[in-house]
């Protein structure tokens, strides 16, 4: 009992050990998204998970978007070409027509919707 | 938009809230709206550890008038802005509540308490099921997205993707479900609907069939012995219901569902800002199922015909002084039909030929709120609570008919305020309790009056964020079994802000309704026998009493930027008194009599919640029974109760907002009332097998308007073979339809669609 319990002490450590080496390899970004509610937030960050992202933020007062991600899998410029397929502009990609077209009238941040 | 909101935080909202709203906390208000001037939006967060987070529940609202509204799970508030509103007030109940004249975009305030217990914090992402890590008591909320996981039909079958609470069935006929908690039957806990008990009495197991699934907005799970303040009734536990209101509401709510036994149901609700200071709402409910099913080809059906149609409707008031009332009425008509195929409901009643049973319930409920909030003074307040009732069944099981009639009236009064400082915080108050029942069985009648009057006080002391501690008591004074004390207390440590540990004990006691808690086995031949004796008491038997402890831990942890938690808790019931339903002793009688010697049950749950890829949820849970009871002929293990039972749920959200969810439930062997004195080809097996329960649903919602879904119940048609004993000739004496273990009806799918209109 002993031994597999020491035994499975040394995977769990082994594993966070190279956890902590693949550190190095997820990089955090930060870009501004434009949108101005709840349900852009919530249409942004689900957008921006895509595959290779660990975690985003968007904050609505500050446009800022926060993205944790693996460098192997994916990048910046990815996640916003996400963000801007479900209709929002990024710094780094601007919406469709199309895509805008899609969202709903409370969150047509270029016409005129202040953020609420 | 003027929408009618929540303004007051009152003792009439969720209780496990009040108690943990005393601490620092900042408070940051923003308003952006300049082009659209009459609206005031801005978000709420709370201070803890060096870190803001949104603050969901507090009460943002104008001094001069009665427009308000609470934050939301992501702290945000938007406020309709009139000419006259100058001062805008942000509070909670226990902060002392700030005010902003003329407010400008964007505000930042700090808003002060004199405490310093941490807020229940709930961060952007809201998990569907969360447990408050600040209240004493362990209260799990289950909420609207986890209801939404199963979408049948009623209360009794939310709990589907809950490892906390067990549903079966009570017999092979009358498809009625029943919940068990710790072990235990339903009856044992609680259910309160916005903190009145309610459904009690006659109608504590078939009155989660009248609460339908789209009129719940939460549930609070609280396991373990549960606060006094709502009266003495709950051992294993407290459910709180809390049904859609005015404030939470949109316009309009369309819901459809059907399924392949041919079951159909149509929800209805619609709210309406009547003016400034008064909100209605209307729910509407009708359910209908027509068709016959019988695939196990027994000549019973799987499932009863019925019709059924409820109704709601609630009113909310307040004005600026911080009064709050609420009242409504709730209307009830249920008509279930069940038995052999063959079985005409119309003509056969009483038939010695053909087997059917039906029961049919008109009930009518109302009920008001009255609370008041010293806005001066934080942390005080006081509610009245008033609820009556009238429940009319009348049914018949084959031969035997079962008529039975409630009137009760409850009342309620609470006192709330802070003792000195607000590291201690006082309720007193004093309830009452009176039931009228007329009940017949067979030609008996067991006619009974019980009238309770109470007095309670419950003291909430919290030092630190650390530890918290909840001591309550309550005296009560029962017209028939005299006075008794029934003492509660909570604690809660933590720690760190990630680690909780939780201790509770108390006693409950409660009246059983030998009856109407076992219509299920009236669907056999046994012979009822209540061995009371001829005493004034009800059904000349005692209450139940019991003692309820518990210990709970729970680990809050964030494994590669995805939050997880693990549960683990333990509960131990002991009876002081049961009134014990043996089915043991002899297969041809159920005898209830009070308990002679040890009856207890010992509950463990292990449980591990974690988001293990992006939008895939994983909720992991086992929990061990060992529930034992005396019966006449010695100590054995309650029937029915399984000892082992594993579960996992699968919760996936694809990016376009496809929901996949998929429940798996291991339901571990379980023992057989004794049926060896039957002739060998009506005996049951001692132990019911090991099997497994998969249900599975998708959906697809359109703009967060228009959804669809559709669903498989038990996907690998598994069924209990042969669930009624002499199923072939119900009327010889071994006929039994309430040994039931496991589902009857197979493989069920369903689909539905849900509209909201604001």
């Amino acid at each position: 009992m002993t031994k597999v319990f020491i035994l499975t002490i040394g995977i769990v450590l082994t594993f966070m050990n190279s956890s902590i080496a693949q550190e190095k390899r997820i990089d955090t970004a930060y870009f501004h998204t434009d949108g101005v509610c709840k349900m852009c937030k919530e249409r942004i960050e689900n957008a921006g998970l895509i595959k290779g992202v660990k975690y985003i933020e968007w904050n609505k007062e500050t446009g800022q978007t926060m993205v944790v991600y693996k460098t192997s899998k994916t990048n910046s410029e990815t996640v916003q070409k996400a963000i801007a397929e479900a209709g929002h502009n990024t710094s780094a990609h601007k919406c469709s027509p199309e895509a805008y077209g899609k969202i709903p009238g409370c969150c047509k941040y270029m016409d005129g919707v202040e953020k609420h | 938009m003027e929408k009618f909101r929540d303004v007051v935080n009152t003792w009439t909202g969720s209780k496990s809230t009040n108690l943990g709203r005393l601490t620092l906390f900042f408070l940051l208000v923003s308003s952006i709206s300049l082009a659209q001037s009459d609206t005031l939006s801005g978000t709420v967060y709370g201070f803890l550890d060096g870190k803001e987070e949104p603050l969901t529940g507090a009460s943002v609202y104008w001094l001069e008038s009665v427009i308000g509204t609470t934050t939301d799970a992501e702290g945000e508030f938007k406020l309709y802005r009139g000419k006259n509103h100058k001062t805008l007030i942000i509070s909670f109940v226990g902060y002392k509540s700030d005010s902003i004249l003329n407010p400008i975009a964007p505000i930042n305030t700090v808003l002060k308490a004199s405490n310093e217990l941490d807020e229940a914090i709930v961060t952007g992402r809201t998990k569907t099921t969360a447990i408050d890590r600040v209240d004493p008591r362990k209260v799990e909320k289950i909420g609207e997205k986890e209801l939404l996981k199963a979408a049948c039909c009623s209360l009794s079958e939310s709990f589907e993707t809950n490892p906390s609470v067990d549903v079966s069935f009570t017999d092979a006929v009358t498809g009625t479900r029943q919940i068990q908690m710790l072990g235990l039957s339903g009856i044992y806990a609680q259910m309160t609907r916005e903190n009145i008990p309610n459904p009690r009495g006659l109608a504590t197991i078939q009155g989660l069939t009248f609460v339908p699934g789209p009129w719940i907005e939460s549930i609070h799970l609280n396991k373990g012995a549960g606060s006094v303040v709502n009266g003495f009734e709950s051992i294993t536990g407290q459910i709180d219901v809390n049904l859609r209101n005015p404030a939470s509401m949109d316009r309009w709510f369309f819901n459809l569902y059907g399924n392949q036994m041919g079951r159909l149901e149509a929800n209805i609700h619609t709210a309406i800002d009547v003016s400034k200071n008064w909100g209605s709402a209307l729910l509407l409910h009708g359910n209908v199922m027509e068709t016959k099913n019988d695939r196990n080809n027994d000549g019973f059906l799987d499932m009863p015909l019925s019709r059924q149609l409820f109704a709601l409707n609630r009113w909310e008031w307040y004005n600026d002084k911080g009064i709050h009332l609420q009242f409504g009425v709730k209307g009830v008509h249920s008509d279930k039909r069940s038995g052999q195929v063959s079985f005409n409901h119309d003509s056969d009643k009483g038939s010695i030929e053909h087997w059917g049973a039906r029961n049919t319930v008109n009930r009518i409920e109302g009920w008001m709120k009255l609370g008041k909030v010293f806005l001066d003074k934080p942390g005080k307040s006081i509610g009245f609570q008033l609820l009556a009732s009238h429940h009319d069944q009348v049914g018949y099981y084959g031969q035997r008919d079962h008529n039975a009639t409630q009137n009760s009236l409850f009342a309620n009064f609470i006192y709330e305020t802070f003792l000195m400082t607000s590291n201690h915080k006082l309720k007193i108050g004093l309830n009452a309790q009176a039931d009228d029942y007329t009940e017949s069985f067979n030609s008996v009648n067991y006619d009974r009056n019980e009238l309770t009057a109470g007095f309670f006080t419950e003291w909430l002391y919290s030092p630190s964020d650390k530890f918290a501690a909840v001591a309550g008591i309550r005296l009560d004074q029962h017209n028939i079994y005299g006075s008794f004390v029934s003492p509660r207390i909570h604690i809660r440590y933590a720690p760190d802000e990630n680690s909780v540990f939780r201790v509770s004990g108390g006693q409950g006691r409660r009246t059983a309704q030998v009856l109407a808690e076992n219509a299920g086995i009236m669907a056999s031949n046994r012979e009822f026998l209540i061995l009371g004796d001829n005493s004034d008491k009800p059904f000349g038997l005692n209450q139940e009493v019991a003692w309820n402890y518990g210990l709970n831990f729970t680990q809050y942890f964030t494994l590669d930027y995805r939050d997880g938690a693990i549960s683990l808790d333990f509960y131990r019931t002991e009876f002081i008194n049961q009134i014990i339903v043996d089915r043991d002793s002899d297969a041809q009688t159920v005898s209830f009599y009070n308990l002679q010697g040890t009856s207890y049950s010992n509950s463990f749950q292990a449980q591990i919640d974690y988001e293990i890829i992006n939008r895939l949820d994983v909720r992991i849970a086992y929990r061990w029974f060992d529930v034992h009871t005396t019966y006449s002929i010695g100590e054995l293990r309650v029937p029915l109760v399984a000892e082992h039972r594993g579960f996992v749920n699968l919760a996936y959200q694809t990016r376009k907002y496809w929901k996949f969810d998929g429940t798996l439930n291991l339901t571990g062997e379980k023992r057989i009332p004794i049926t060896n004195s039957n002739p060998a080809e009506y005996r049951l097996e001692e132990f019911s097998p090991v099997f497994a329960t998969v249900n599975v649903q998708i959906s697809k919602t359109w703009r967060e308007k228009f959804e669809i879904y559709a669903g498989v119940e038990n996907l690998t048609d598994f069924r209990q073979e042969n669930p009624i004993i002499s199923a072939d000739d119900p009327f010889n004496p071994f006929f039994d339809a309430s040994m039931v273990w496991g589902p009857i009806f197979g493989r069920n799918v369903y689909a539905g669609l849900r509209l909201n209109i604001k």
